[in-house]
C-alpha cells in the first residue's frame, strides 16, 4: 500500500478523495495549497501526488514545477485534478512535468486504478 | 502515414516468400519418407502459414487471415499428431496453399476474393476436424466477408517495444512499473535492449535502456491500446512485428473502414485500418536465383583485375599519358570498387539463417545428455556473405555440440563447483573491421590441460619429456585425430573434432581462437572475411616474388633503415616501434626461402589478431591493390603461412600472407635459425 499526498483547497473534495484512498488501504497525507503541499512532500515522503489544479498560495502547477526539483519529488508520480481540459492545461502540465491528469468529477475505481499502475 | 504503407509493401513480399517457402515444405512433406524431415516441415509450413496470418490481421486483411487461421489448425493437429499428413492431407494443404496465395493477391490489389476454390479448400480443411474445434471458425462463417468472432478467443500475441522519452523518470513514469503494468493484460516477456554506460557517466535522470515486450493476452486488442495510452506521452510504444495479431471481433467492419473519425485513431500500437497499396509499392523487393548473383560477382572480379591490368599498364607508359586518361581510369577504379560493393551487398545475409538453428540443437542434445542448458544468441543481425554463411553452419554446429558434450559439466558437478545447474552457452556476431567476429563460449569445465596433454603423449603428438606452455597445450587439441572423450559418443567424439573446425575456418579465410579458463569454461573466437571474393591487398616484394598482405591486418609500413633493430642474445630480432619491442621476422625465413641480404628493405607492422602486432620485414612495397582471391588449395595445395592466392594485373601469380600462421612460423623460422631455446 502506498503512502499518498492529496491536495485541494476544497475541503470536502479533499476528505473525499483521502476517503476514497484509505478505503482501499492506502495511506493519505493531506495539505490544503501547493506551498503546504512542498512541505508535507519533504517530511512525509510519499510515493506518490494526487493535486488540485487551482488553489491559493500556490497553484497544482507551480506546486509539481517546484516539487519536481527537489529530490523527494523528482522522479514522483504527480497527478493533476483538475474540472479543466483545454489543450494549452495539458501543454502545461506536460511542461511541469506532471504525470498525468484525471479530470473532475473523479471517477473513484480511476483514482485507485491509476494510484496502483503508477505508485 | 508513408511508413505504413512501406509496411503493407513489406508485407506483400514477406507473404511472396512465405508462400515459396510454404510450397517448398509441403513438397518435403510429400516426399519426404524420414519422419524427422516430416515433423520440421510441418513446423515449418506452419510457421509460413502463422506469418501470413499475423501480417495479415495486422494489417486487416479479413479473409486472408481467417483462411490462414483456419489452415493453420489444420496443420496445428498435424503437429500434435492427431491428424497424420498422408498424401491426400498434403494434397489438400497445396490446393490450401493456392488458395492462400488468391488471398493474398486480393489483398495486394485491395480486392475481395470470390474465387471458388477458396470455398471449397475451407470446407476441406474443415472436414480435417472431427468436431469443430474451438479455436477454428465454421466453414460458413469463413466464406462471409466479415471476420468471424471466434478468433477473439484465442491468446493474441504482441510484440511491442518500448522506447522511453529521456523525461520519462522526471514525469514520475518508471518503465519497470509501465511493464509490470502489462503485466496485468497477460503473460508479458520483456527483453532489454541497449546497454548502459559506464556508472560514472550515467544520468539518474534518464533512461538509456529501451524493451522489446511480447504479451500474450486474452485481452481485447483496444485493452492493450487502453493501457498503454496512459504513458504513451512519455515513451514511444512501436509495434515491432505484425506476428499474429489477430482481429478483435468486429461486428460491422465496412462501416468502421468507412468511418474516417474511427479508423485513424489507433497509436502505432496496432494498425487497423484496411490499406490499398498502390503498385510501385506492392514490390519492393525481388527474390532471384543464387546462382545468378555468384555470375555477377565473378564478373565483377574479372573486371577488377581487368582494371588493375589497364592501371598497370597506364603506369608503364608513364610520362607519354595524357591526364584525361589517367583520371578517366581514376574514376573507372573507384566505379569498380563501388559496383563490387553494390554486387557483394546483395549477397549478404544476416547470421541468423545459421544461428537459428542452433538452439534446436542445444535443446536435442540436452535431452540427450541430461545437461540443461541454455543458448544465448547476440548479434544475429550481423551481415556476412551468403557463401561465408552456408559454410559456416556445419563448423558452428560441431563447435556446439563439443561444447554440450566436453565442455559443460553435468548437473551435480556443476552444483558442487558452485555454479548455476543450467550451463550457459553464449554465441554472437558482430562486425569487427572487414572481418566478421563469432564467439562461442560455454561455462563449463573448459579444457582439462592435464588430460590433453596425457593423451597427446600417448598419441605420441608430444613427446614425453617436452614441456608445452599452457596455450600450447590447448592448441593440441586442434590437431588432426584428437580427442579426448573417454567413451566415443554420438554426440561429438568421434575423433575427428577441432582439426576438421579448423581446417574448415581456414579454407574459409577464417581463424579461430581458443581462451581456455579451466573451471570456468572455454570460448572460441571466430574471425572470418565478410566475404570469400575479393581482398583489399598490399603488394610486396620479398626475394624477387611478389607477395599479398590483407590490408587489414596492415597497421604501418616503415623503411627499416630508419628503425631501430636490436637482436636479442637468443638470436630473436626485435623491432623499437612508438615505444614498443615488437618481434621482426623475415618474410623469406617465414616461408622458407633462402636466405638473403637481410639490412635493407621496409618493416610491415602487422596485427596478428591474436598475438598483438609484429613486424615483418620485406624487400619492397609496390602499392596497395584490390585482388580476386582465388583457392591454392582447389589448385596447388594447401601451403602454410598462404592463404590463397591471385592473379595480379600482368597475369601473375601472387601469394597472399596468411597473417596468424605467419606469427607462429616467424617465431618457428628463428628458433630453428637461432638454436638457443628460450622462449619465453
Amino acid at each position: 500500500m502506498s503512502v499518498i499526498l492529496a491536495v485541494d483547497d476544497t475541503h470536502a473534495l479533499r476528505r473525499m478523495l483521502a476517503n476514497c484512498l484509505r478505503g482501499a488501504g492506502h495511506e493519505v497525507v493531506e495539505a490544503e495549497n501547493g506551498e503546504e503541499a512542498l512541505k508535507k512532500l519533504r517530511a512525509n515522503r510519499p510515493d506518490m501526488v494526487i493535486t488540485d489544479l487551482n488553489m491559493p498560495v500556490m497553484n497544482g502547477l507551480d506546486f509539481i514545477m517546484h516539487a519536481r526539483q527537489s529530490p523527494e519529488g523528482a522522479a514522483l508520480p504527480m497527478l493533476l485534478l483538475t474540472t479543466e481540459t483545454a489543450q494549452t492545461l495539458k501543454d502545461r502540465a506536460r511542461e511541469v512535468r506532471a504525470t498525468g491528469w484525471i479530470a473532475k468529477p473523479f471517477d473513484p475505481d480511476q483514482i485507485l486504478d491509476l494510484v496502483d499502475r503508477l505508485a | 502515414m508513408d511508413d505504413e504503407e512501406d509496411y503493407t509493401a513489406l508485407f506483400f513480399a514477406e507473404c511472396d516468400e512465405l508462400l515459396g517457402d510454404l510450397q517448398e515444405h509441403l513438397e518435403t512433406l510429400l516426399a519426404g519418407q524420414n519422419t524427422d524431415d516430416a515433423e520440421e516441415a510441418v513446423n515449418a509450413a506452419f510457421r509460413a502459414v502463422h506469418s501470413i496470418k499475423g501480417g495479415g490481421a495486422a494489417f486487416g486483411f479479413e479473409a486472408l487471415t481467417s483462411f490462414a487461421h483456419q489452415f493453420e489448425s489444420v496443420m496445428d493437429l498435424c503437429r500434435s499428431g492427431t491428424l497424420v499428413p498422408t498424401e491426400s492431407v498434403v494434397q489438400v494443404m497445396l490446393r490450401a496453399s493456392d488458395a492462400i496465395e488468391l488471398l493474398v493477391n486480393a489483398a495486394r490489389e485491395s480486392q475481395d476474393c470470390d474465387d471458388p476454390l477458396i470455398a471449397r479448400v475451407s470446407a476441406e480443411l474443415a472436414e480435417f476436424h472431427d468436431q469443430p474445434a474451438p479455436a477454428a471458425p465454421p466453414v460458413e462463417e469463413v466464406q462471409t466477408e466479415p471476420a468471424p468472432a471466434t478468433t477473439s478467443e484465442l491468446t493474441e500475441h504482441s510484440k511491442i517495444s518500448l522506447i522511453p522519452h529521456p523525461d520519462i523518470f522526471a514525469s514520475g513514469h518508471d518503465p519497470l512499473k509501465i511493464l509490470r503494468d502489462l503485466g496485468a493484460l497477460g503473460a508479458v516477456k520483456a527483453t532489454c535492449v541497449g546497454t548502459l554506460p559506464k556508472l560514472s557517466d550515467l544520468d539518474l535522470m534518464s533512461c538509456p535502456l529501451s524493451w522489446d515486450i511480447e504479451i500474450d493476452t486474452q485481452e481485447p486488442r483496444s485493452a492493450v491500446l487502453d493501457r498503454v495510452s496512459l504513458y504513451s506521452e512519455f515513451a514511444d510504444f512501436e509495434r515491432v512485428s505484425k506476428e499474429a495479431i489477430l482481429p478483435e471481433p468486429v461486428p460491422e467492419p465496412p462501416l468502421r473502414a468507412e468511418d474516417p473519425s474511427v479508423a485513424p485513431q489507433s497509436p502505432p500500437v496496432s494498425t487497423q485500418q484496411r490499406r490499398a497499396p498502390t503498385e510501385q509499392n506492392a514490390r519492393k523487393s525481388l527474390r532471384v536465383e543464387v546462382q545468378r548473383i555468384d555470375r555477377l560477382v565473378n564478373l565483377v572480379g574479372e573486371i577488377v583485375i581487368t582494371q588493375s591490368a589497364l592501371a598497370q599498364r597506364l603506369e608503364h607508359l608513364g610520362s607519354q599519358t595524357d591526364d584525361a586518361l589517367s583520371h578517366a581510369i581514376e574514376a573507372m577504379a573507384h566505379q569498380t570498387r563501388e559496383l563490387q560493393e553494390g554486387v557483394m551487398a546483395i549477397r549478404a545475409q544476416p547470421v541468423k539463417s545459421v544461428f537459428s538453428r542452433l538452439p534446436r540443437i542445444v535443446r536435442d542434445l540436452s535431452d540427450k545428455l541430461g545437461k540443461p542448458a541454455r543458448l544465448e544468441l547476440s548479434g544475429e543481425h550481423t551481415e556476412v556473405d551468403s557463401t561465408v554463411i552456408e559454410e559456416l553452419t556445419e563448423p558452428l554446429t560441431h563447435m556446439l555440440r563439443n561444447a554440450m558434450d566436453h565442455g559443460l559439466e553435468p548437473p551435480d558437478d556443476r552444483i558442487a563447483a558452485g555454479k548455476d545447474a543450467t550451463g550457459l552457452i553464449t554465441l554472437s556476431a558482430e562486425h569487427r573491421g572487414e572481418r566478421v567476429l563469432i564467439k562461442l563460449s560455454d561455462d563449463g569445465r573448459g579444457i582439462d590441460r592435464d588430460r590433453v596433454l596425457a593423451k597427446a603423449q600417448a598419441n605420441g603428438l608430444v613427446g614425453e619429456s617436452e614441456t608445452l606452455a599452457p596455450h600450447e597445450v590447448d592448441q593440441l587439441i586442434f590437431h588432426p585425430g584428437f580427442s579426448t572423450a573417454q567413451t566415443v559418443s554420438d554426440v561429438s567424439g568421434r575423433g575427428v573434432g577441432m582439426d576438421v573446425v579448423k581446417r574448415k575456418l581456414q579454407s574459409l579465410g577464417g581463424r579461430c581462437v581458443l581462451n581456455n579458463q579451466p573451471g570456468k569454461g572455454t570460448e572460441f573466437i571466430i574471425t572470418l572475411p565478410l566475404t570469400l571474393a575479393v581482398l583489399e591487398g598490399m603488394v610486396i616484394v620479398s626475394n624477387a616474388a611478389r607477395f599479398i598482405l590483407p590490408l587489414s591486418a596492415v597497421i604501418e609500413a616503415l623503411r627499416i633503415d630508419d628503425c631501430s633493430v636490436e637482436i636479442l642474445p637468443e638470436g630473436r630480432k626485435i623491432l623499437f616501434y612508438r615505444g614498443e619491442y615488437l618481434p621482426l621476422f623475415d618474410l623469406s625465413d617465414c616461408l622458407g626461402m633462402p636466405a638473403r641480404d637481410g639490412s635493407a628493405g621496409m618493416a610491415i607492422i602487422l596485427d596478428s589478431g591474436t598475438h598483438g602486432l609484429f613486424a615483418l620485414q620485406v624487400d619492397d612495397l609496390l602499392g596497395q591493390r584490390q585482388v580476386v582471391l582465388k583457392s591454392l588449395e582447389a589448385n596447388y595445395r594447401q601451403v602454410e603461412g598462404v592463404s590463397g592466392a591471385t592473379i595480379l594485373g600482368d597475369g601473375s601469380v601472387a601469394l597472399i600472407i596468411d597473417i596468424p600462421a605467419l606469427t607462429a612460423l616467424g617465431t618457428a623460422a628463428q628458433i630453428t635459425l637461432h638454436p638457443k631455446q628460450e622462449v619465453a
